[in-house]
Formats: C-alpha cells, structure tokens, sequence
C-alpha cells in the first residue's frame, strides 16, 4: 500500500514535471510565431485538409498543435483557442473527436518507429480511421441535437 | 477563469495584435508574459484532471484489471492477425500509455507488420482515463 502511494506521488511529479516543461515553453514559442507567415501558410494548408471533416479556419491552428504534439502538450493550446476565438461547441465536439484517435504523431511515430513498425501506414490508417469515426459520430450528433430542439 | 480572461494584456491595452511593431524587446517581453500565464493556467486545469485519474489506473493496474481485460480480449486478437499474447500490450495501452505499452511489446516476439498493426491498434486508443478526463473537462 506504501509503495502504491509512493508510485503515485513520485509518477505524480513526474508526469507534472513533463507537462509543466512544455507546455510552458510551448506556449510562449507559439505566442511568438503566431503571427508569423510561415505559421500562417501551414495553418492554412492544414485548414484546407481538416475542413473535410467539418473544422473551420480558426479550428485549424489548435487542432494542427495537437495533432503534432499531442493533448498533453497541446492542451495548453487547445483550451486557450476554443477561449480566445469561442469556438463553439460543435468545434470542440469534432475537434475532440477527431485528435482523441490522432494525436502526439512527431512523438508516437518516433516511439513505434524505434520498435520496428512502419511510420507510414501508422499514420495513414489513423487519419483515416479519425476522419471516418469524427464524420459519423458527428452526424449522429447532429441528428441527435436537431431532434432534442424540434 | 473570468477575471484571468478579462485582464489579459493583449485586450488591456487595447492595442491590436503586433501591428503597432512596439519593438523587438517589449513584443519579446510581452509574448513570454502572456505565454508563461497561459501556460501555467493550463497547466494547473490539466493537473488537476491527470493526477487523479494516474492514482485511479494505479489501482487498476495493481488489482489486475488489466491481465483480466487481456485475457477477455485474447480471442479478437485473432482478427488482426496477431497472437493471443498481443492483447497484453493492447490493454496496457488503453489503460496505461504507450510506453508501458511499448514495454509489454518488447516481450513478445513479433514480426514488423504485426508490429505496425499492433502499433496502429494501439495508437489509436491509448491512456483512456486520463484522456477521457481530460477531454471531458475540456469540452
């Protein structure tokens, strides 16, 4: 029991230490190049990929910083745009939806790259697999506010 | 979180964005103000989520939740083509993370596109308490 409670306390401060060490430093980084031009195109170009399943412009940024870094680290981000911009809560619905399957990939990838498995097809068959998934689930959302309003 | 929003520098001073070019200093001081603040708020709501929800799978993974739950799903494994054994990694993952994952993984032998399969099961579902928790409070 001791040495239950003496993992929790030490992983605890482990896995808030890891937080607190990016995430402030990636929030203060993407503050200064945020406005930036090249910030700017790859937003864009993002935008016009995640627009298919449903995320607009200003969804687009949040959702590139978590797709890359993942919700720990992106987290920060993410909470701070849907704030700053309001997004809405279909935004967050299909935000959320769609990074909960694809996430953290410069990290993951990395991870399983070292293990052995293809980079390629591990990404390929996770966007698709979200973009399928973020589609339906927010189809049947739809469905389901439309009727709780008629 | 309402007293934090309405002081925030940007909108205080009432200048929009970087435009006015304040110069180099005083925008570098400024950005690392309101990233360090931003920062730190998020990071004490992510906190306060994650650390509960580690104790919670702490338990879980101690009382044997997660061999039980291997061993439920031992006979899909088969459907992905990979052995019994795989499910071990694959519950570790949806309980756990990808590294404790990635651990269990490194016990069984298994071939690359098992590997890869095995990784994109994995990726797609992985740390499912903290997430979960984390995403609800989000939205």
């Amino acid at each position: 029991m001791t040495d239950l409670l003496r993992t929790f306390v030490t992983g605890s401060v482990d896995l808030l230490l890891r937080v607190f060490l990016i995430v402030v430093p990636i929030m203060v980084v993407l503050e200064l190049f945020e406005g930036t031009r090249p910030f700017r195109a790859m937003v864009r170009a993002w935008a016009r990929v995640v627009r298919h399943v449903g995320l607009n412009e200003r969804s687009a940024a949040p959702t590139l910083i978590g797709f890359l870094l993942g919700l720990a680290y992106g987290g920060g981000v993410i909470v701070r745009d849907i704030r700053r911009h309001d997004l809405g809560r279909r935004q967050v619905f299909i935000m959320s939806t769609f990074l909960s399957m694809v996430h953290a990939v410069a990290e993951d990838s990395l991870v399983f790259m070292a293990l052995g498995a293809s980079v390629f097809w591990v990404v390929a068959y996770r966007i698709v697999w979200a973009a399928l998934v973020t589609l339906d689930l927010t189809a049947v959302a739809t469905l389901v506010v439309r009727r709780r309003k008629a | 979180m309402t007293p934090a929003a309405a002081s925030s520098p940007g909108a205080a001073s009432g200048e929009p964005s970087p435009q006015p070019a304040p110069g180099l200093g005083a925008r570098l001081r400024r950005d690392l103000r309101i990233g360090v603040k931003a920062g730190l708020r998020t990071f004490w709501e992510l906190a306060r989520v994650m650390v509960p929800a580690y104790g919670i799978t702490l338990v879980l993974e101690r009382l044997g939740v997660i061999q039980r739950l291997a061993q439920l799903a031992r006979p899909l494994m088969s459907l992905l083509g990979l052995p019994g054994d795989a499910a071990v990694p694959l519950m570790v993952g949806y309980v756990l993370n990808i590294y404790a994952a990635v651990g269990s993984m490194q016990a069984l032998h298994l071939s690359a596109q098992q590997i890869t399969v095995l990784a994109i099961a994995i990726l797609i579902g992985h740390n499912l308490l903290v997430g979960a928790r984390s995403s609800t409070r989000r939205a």
